[in-house]
């Protein structure tokens, strides 16, 4: 799957957990700039992702990451 | 979605056959836009509790709640914290002053679990110390408490045997269930995690992915199910669960169309596939009208061809008696709808509507918010589970009362036909030899006094609630009243909460069933108000009617039995007063412990 291809499915997971058609993502967004982003959503991102690309995350993998760029790069290692 | 999308999924009825990532979305829409929204006017104070994360099953409780009639005000407990919030009596879950308490365990509260090769002697003494827990927790409010059973471990390390012998954890998770709920007061209700367990599954219950990140036990694909339910419960348990289920007869009741097919052409009855799935369901309904839900049929049919099914189709498993009131016509069932709620004296909240057609269900559902309509599926296989999972018809307990409902309805059917003269009502009422029974307060009593003082819609006075406390106080005299006849007992019909001052009576409700309506039992009941204002050297009897949009009939029964109009909605009666009062035909005895 490309990166752009994996974007465009997180965008989606982000659209609708965060209930904002209007969110769009890039690489440099982090959680600064999305307010409801807490530790609730982000275990809802977690599972959303694991759904969408057919996976298993690790929360401690997921914590770390700086932002949606470096997600990206995160998923598309682990969906191989 | 747009805004009117929204709030129509608000209402949705197949809401619970959403994906759980869909409820999520609308209840977070629901927290941040209520007001959009016509809001229901009970508001109830609900104290959340658990052992685990409750943010996500939080998240959707209003809406929950506001598809079962009411507003909640939410407080959640810290997390683990089940046991101590309630036993502190100046926690912050006191200062709150909750409505009611939904404690949410799971197998991992249990405490006492004995261990593998313990003698029975010790397996008993770990359950009875488990229970002590629960019992002081219990008695440590007079609120109404809803608590989920342990559900059942995701494992069994003793294989066949975990389930069955001392030293499983299945075995103590069922063991300890059954004993909580047999030493429930009446005030703890239970949800059944085992059967919701069993419901959507066991892998699907327990999900130890998120459980190790969030401390949520359970995936997200349980939320709906287990908030409804929790509203479902809350509303039995606040007495508001819906009483009336209201048919549909061409493909609902039997398959076919009797109009078109005759009695012969219908499929109904154990000798075909199909048939055989209406049989079931007229069953399950079956079994509905004998724990109290109260059955009307509502139809666009031929009257006299209809009941043709009901007279001679061996199939049928709902008699005509079974049916309290009939609307069979070629009129709109909107308008036969509100007037099976007229004629029954119920509120359209406590109907709920099953119906093959989906045009019909549309208009009933745009027309009539409260009404609760069944999406039934195409195949009539699936209708029970269809009208089983919403669990429309919660209460708080079964009383005796709703075993007898369905008869005093179709009593109180022939009171009508016969009102229309007042010669033959009287000669009727004479007939049955109605005797009226003073009950004593306590707990034979209790459930069915709260019952009654929390639905009642139309005969009552003042909508106050009470608490067991305050019904115990010794300012306050609680008059009890059942009724019999020649045909039936009714049970507790009438409740009135009097407070005695110095020179005059209060009454501060009253209500009554309406199922006993024009019975003149409101005359024999004033009678024994009467009677007790002399005793206690009273003059005056006071009353205020707060009117809803529901107990406008109380104003000239009032003034019928005899009350002074004071002006704003007061009422005076003196009682050395001679009053006309018109013969009740009633015997009043006093039951005597």
């Amino acid at each position: 799957m490309e990166n752009k291809e994996i974007l465009k499915t997180l965008n989606d997971i982000f659209n609708d957990i965060f209930d904002d058609d209007l969110l769009i993502l890039t690489s440099n967004t982090t959680a600064e700039d999305i307010e409801e982003w807490d530790s609730l959503n982000q275990i809802k991102l977690i599972i959303e992702c694991e759904r969408a690309f057919n996976i298993r995350l690790k929360s401690r993998d997921i914590n770390i990451l700086d932002n949606i760029g470096e997600m990206v790069e995160h998923l598309s290692k682990v969906i191989g | 979605m747009s805004d009117s999308q929204w709030i129509d999924q608000l209402y949705a009825n197949d809401l619970l056959s959403e994906s759980s990532n869909m409820v999520q979305k609308l209840a977070k829409r629901y927290n941040r836009n209520s007001n959009k929204v016509p809001q229901p006017k009970q508001t109830l104070k609900v104290a959340l509790l658990s052992g685990f994360t409750i943010d996500f099953l939080a998240d959707l409780l209003p809406l929950m709640f506001f598809r079962h009639g009411f507003v909640i005000e939410l407080y959640k407990g810290g997390y683990g914290d089940i046991v101590s919030d309630l036993l502190i009596s100046k926690s912050k879950l006191h200062e709150f002053k909750p409505d009611l308490v939904i404690v949410l365990p799971t197998h991992r509260d249990l405490v006492f679990f004995p261990s593998l090769g313990s003698t029975h002697g010790e397996y008993t003494t770990a359950l009875q110390e488990e229970l002590a827990v629960w019992q002081s927790v219990w008695n440590s409010v007079s609120i109404p408490i809803i608590q989920l059973s342990f559900d059942p471990p995701s494992n069994r390390p003793l294989g066949e045997l975990d389930g069955y012998v001392a030293g499983g954890l299945l075995d103590y998770v069922r063991q300890i269930n059954r004993l909580l709920v047999d030493n429930a007061p009446t005030h703890v209700g239970f949800i059944d995690a085992e059967y919701m367990a069993f419901r959507v599954g066991l892998d699907k219950w327990h999900d130890p992915h998120l459980y190790q990140m969030s401390k949520q036990p359970f995936s997200f694909d349980v939320l709906p199910v287990l908030s409804h339910t929790i509203a479902a419960r809350s509303q039995g348990m606040m007495a508001r669960g819906r009483k009336v289920l209201i048919l549909d007869l061409d493909n609902t009741l039997w398959g076919g169309v009797i109009g078109d097919d005759g009695l012969e052409g219908i499929v109904l009855g154990l000798e075909t596939a199909e048939g055989e799935a209406f049989t079931a369901f007229q069953q399950y309904i079956k079994e509905l009208a004998n724990r109290g839900v109260v059955l009307a049929v509502c139809s666009k049919n031929d009257i006299d061809i209809a009941i043709q099914v009901f007279h001679h189709h061996s199939g049928m498993v709902l008699h005509e008696n079974d049916i309290t009131h009939f609307e069979v016509n070629f009129e709109d069932k909107v308008t036969n709808i509100q007037r099976i709620a007229k004629v029954l004296n119920v509120g359209l909240d406590s109907l709920v509507f099953v119906d093959d057609n989906p045009v019909e269900r549309a208009w009933v559902e745009g027309q009539l918010r409260d009404v609760l309509v069944v999406n039934l599926p195409n195949d009539p296989a699936d209708y029970i589970m269809a009208l089983d999972e919403l669990n429309a018809f919660c209460v708080r307990k079964i009383t005796n009362e709703d075993l007898g409902r369905n008869q005093s309805y179709q009593a109180r059917n022939e009171i009508i036909k016969l009102e229309k003269t007042d010669n033959a009502m009287s000669i009727f009422l004479q007939n049955l030899q109605s005797e009226l029974v003073i009950e004593q307060f306590g707990d034979s009593t209790l459930d069915r006094v709260i019952q009654l003082l929390g639905k009642t819609n139309q005969f009552n006075l003042t909508q106050k609630c009470y608490s067991i406390e305050e019904l115990q106080d010794k300012s306050v005299d609680v008059i009890i009243v059942r009724l019999r006849d020649r045909t039936q007992d009714y049970g507790i019909v009438s409740v009135v909460v009097t407070k005695l001052n110095e020179e005059y009576l209060e009454i501060d409700n009253w209500v009554m069933s309406c199922r006993v309506f024009s019975r003149r039992l409101e005359y024999a009941i004033q009678e024994i108000l009467i009677r007790k204002s002399k005793q206690a050297g009273c003059q005056f009897i006071y009353l205020k009617h707060q009117v809803t949009d529901k107990n406008g009939l109380l104003t000239n029964i009032i003034r019928d039995i005899g009350y002074d109009d004071l002006g704003s909605n007061k009422y005076k009666m003196d009682v050395e007063n001679e009053h006309k009062s018109i013969d009740h035909y009633m015997k009043i005895t006093t039951e005597l412990v």
